[in-house]
């Protein structure tokens, strides 16, 4: 019977009262891992996020109440809010390329939405952000649904300065173009003038300080 | 410790049939290192790859063995809570080592959400409470034990 092998095996074992048999080592690692999970998940699991006491980030601090992975001073970026050069092209394969100012991208129609930055070093929080929908300006520039899309950067440097997207990611009502986060501007860090936010994108691609859609 | 002589392995056909697809993904990795080199920085990926098997070998083990060592001469009713604080503690503290050292902070001068925590004081408290539990539970053994 296999019971009775187990309880051979146990009674051959040998007697270790002072350390920690099988079953209790086990739950010292489970109680090791379950401590580490405990101050740290709150970095993504905004409930939890008072307890995340050992996390290198908490999801509510930050410039406008969400954190910064790269400052614009990092990848080069300098603020174009003084700048009257800064455009906004729309352009590839597109019937009616764009071109449009600070004043005419803030001038046309927005849409707000809650979707949260999920950074790709574990963590994630949720803001309200108000930004033109991408889709408008793809239909404007008469580009073709199923084409995916690169969003550009001013970024200079640093591997991430664009993100592609697929048509259908581009073009769903959520993906936008933001121009305020939590009711107010953009600040430079968070990418003004432009972020890109779209539903289920990580953080990394979630592309700040947008000059330039290139339809592919 | 007693059981069946060391005899050398035999490799099934499993084994075999694994071997190549195993390899095969080794040498894609190796081939992602390079390619990407701008994103992976080899050298870089070779001081941690090394570093990590060298620092485990030489500093952690050691350091670990020599601890189990001292921790026999405890009493044997104390030793259960204490190995168990001490994998618990041990743990915490080994992953707060990039946050006690402030990693990143020099590379990013001036933002705030990085690193945002006391986490001196946070590892503190942290590893403090995992020793009071495991006092509370030593005790208990200790008067299980005179009760008995």
């Amino acid at each position: 019977m296999a019971s009775g092998a187990l309880r051979d095996r146990a009674a051959t074992a040998p007697a270790t009262p002072e350390g920690l048999d099988r079953r209790r080592f086990l739950l010292a690692i489970a109680a090791a891992a379950g401590a580490v999970v405990l101050t740290t998940v709150g970095s993504a699991v905004t409930p939890l996020r008072r307890l995340a006491v050992l996390a290198p980030r908490l999801p509510d601090i930050g410039p406008q109440g969400l954190p910064v992975n790269h400052q614009a001073r990092d990848v080069g970026v300098t603020d174009v809010s003084g700048d009257p050069g800064y455009r906004l092209r729309v352009d590839g394969r597109v019937a009616r390329p764009l071109e449009l100012s600070l004043g005419e991208v803030r001038a046309r129609r927005t849409r707000e939405v809650r979707l949260p930055i999920s950074c790709v070093e574990g963590w994630s929080y949720s803001a309200r952000w108000r930004g033109i929908p991408l889709r408008d300006l793809l239909e404007e520039a008469g580009a073709d649904r199923r084409a995916a899309v690169v969003v550009r950067s001013l970024q200079t440097r640093g591997p991430y300065s664009g993100a592609r997207i697929d048509g259908a990611h581009a073009w769903h009502p959520d993906t936008l173009l933001a121009l305020e986060v939590n009711g107010e501007p953009l600040q430079l860090d968070h990418g003004f003038p432009l972020r890109l936010i779209a539903p289920n994108n990580p953080g990394v691609l979630q592309t700040k300080w947008v000059t330039e859609v290139q339809v592919l | 410790m007693t059981g069946p002589p060391a005899q050398p392995p035999r490799y099934g056909r499993l084994f075999w049939a694994l071997l190549p697809v195993g390899g095969l993904l080794m040498a894609w990795g190796l081939v992602g290192l390079f390619r990407d080199a701008a994103l992976t920085v080899p050298a870089s990926w070779l001081r941690w790859f090394l570093g990590g098997l060298l620092v485990h070998d030489l500093l952690l083990v050691p350091a670990v063995l020599a601890v189990g060592l001292a921790v026999r001469r405890l009493p044997p009713a104390l030793q259960p809570p204490v190995r168990t604080a001490l994998i618990v503690s041990g743990t915490l503290a080994l992953m707060s080592l990039p946050l006690l050292l402030g990693y990143g902070r020099a590379t990013q001068p001036g933002n705030a959400s990085l690193l945002p925590g006391d986490y001196p004081r946070s590892l503190a408290i942290t590893v403090g409470t995992v020793w009071a539990a495991a006092a509370a539970w030593a005790l208990l053994c200790l008067l299980g034990r005179r009760g008995r």
